[in-house]
């Protein structure tokens, strides 16, 4: 539960949507998820769960669920 | 202090480049994923494109730099209306920089060489106010809305950043260098 907190207060503090609109939500479906949001999104993942992710993961992460999917291969189980 | 990453990073005034460069500029911009990120989607014609470039030789107020990382054409960073050190600022990338999440780091390097290269006193711009992604890029390089001209017209709001913010807080904003030097880092000198 409180690994899923700090994934999704990372997307609420970036991306700038609220919670509820986690749930399927895709890169570029909002304005605030482009390109410089996708930046500090995965930033603030890494700080968060004290990982770096890789280039081919960060270029891959285009949505909540599928993110959920690439943290996993690096221990973080949401 | 030279600005982070600047190594990587080489500009050429558009009046100097090479014929294949101007052709490189030209594609670039005309890509369709470029003009759907501009406030004009309309594609150039290589007649105009010439007349544009013919038109920068000797202009004293508008200055246009193509921005190259790492031997690749990035971007477009432009000032226009220019006048005692103060000018218009304007960018576009290239797909393959917004691919590569570079973006920010291209305007940033194109403004950091306005100021530090070319010694321009101040650069200001006007966005949307419900553009959010160009509010939080203009926002993270240090551009606010100008205390000379606060009022909005037609949903538009000016603003600004001079040399001075420029050296002394956004160059040094350590959350925004970590940001871009992950970004570096990931994309390596290619």
């Amino acid at each position: 539960m409180e690994q899923l907190k700090k994934y999704n207060t990372a997307f609420v503090e970036t991306v700038g949507v609220s919670e509820d609109q986690l749930p399927g939500l895709v890169y570029q479906a909002t304005s605030g998820w482009d390109s410089v949001g996708h930046m500090q999104l995965m930033t603030q993942l890494e700080d968060a769960f004290g990982i770096a992710l890789e280039m081919e993961d960060i270029l891959e992460f285009s949505g909540y669920e599928k993110g959920m999917d690439i943290l996993r291969k690096y221990g973080v189980e949401i | 202090m030279n600005a982070p990453f600047s190594a990587l990073y080489t500009f050429k005034n558009f009046t100097d480049l090479t014929e294949q460069e101007s052709d490189e500029v030209l594609r670039g911009r005309n890509d369709p994923e470029v003009r759907r990120w501009m406030a004009s989607d309309r594609a150039i014609s290589a007649d105009d494109h010439g007349r544009f470039m013919s038109g920068l030789r000797g202009n004293p107020h508008m200055v246009y730099m193509r921005i190259e990382r790492a031997g690749r054409f990035a971007g477009v960073y432009s000032l226009n209306d220019l006048a005692a050190s103060s000018g218009l600022g304007g960018f576009w990338v290239t797909a393959d920089t917004r691919e590569r999440l570079l973006a920010l780091n291209v305007v940033f390097q194109g403004m950091d060489y306005m100021f530090r290269g070319l010694g321009i006193e101040r650069i200001y711009g006007r966005q949307k106010q419900d553009n959010l992604s160009a509010i939080r890029l203009n926002a993270l390089l240090g551009l606010v809305p100008s205390e000379s001209n606060t009022a909005s017209v037609g949903g538009m709001q000016q603003i600004e950043i001079t040399k001075q913010h420029w050296l002394q807080s956004t160059a040094q904003d350590a959350k925004l260098l970590k940001l871009m030097n992950r970004m570096e880092a990931l994309n390596g000198t290619t």
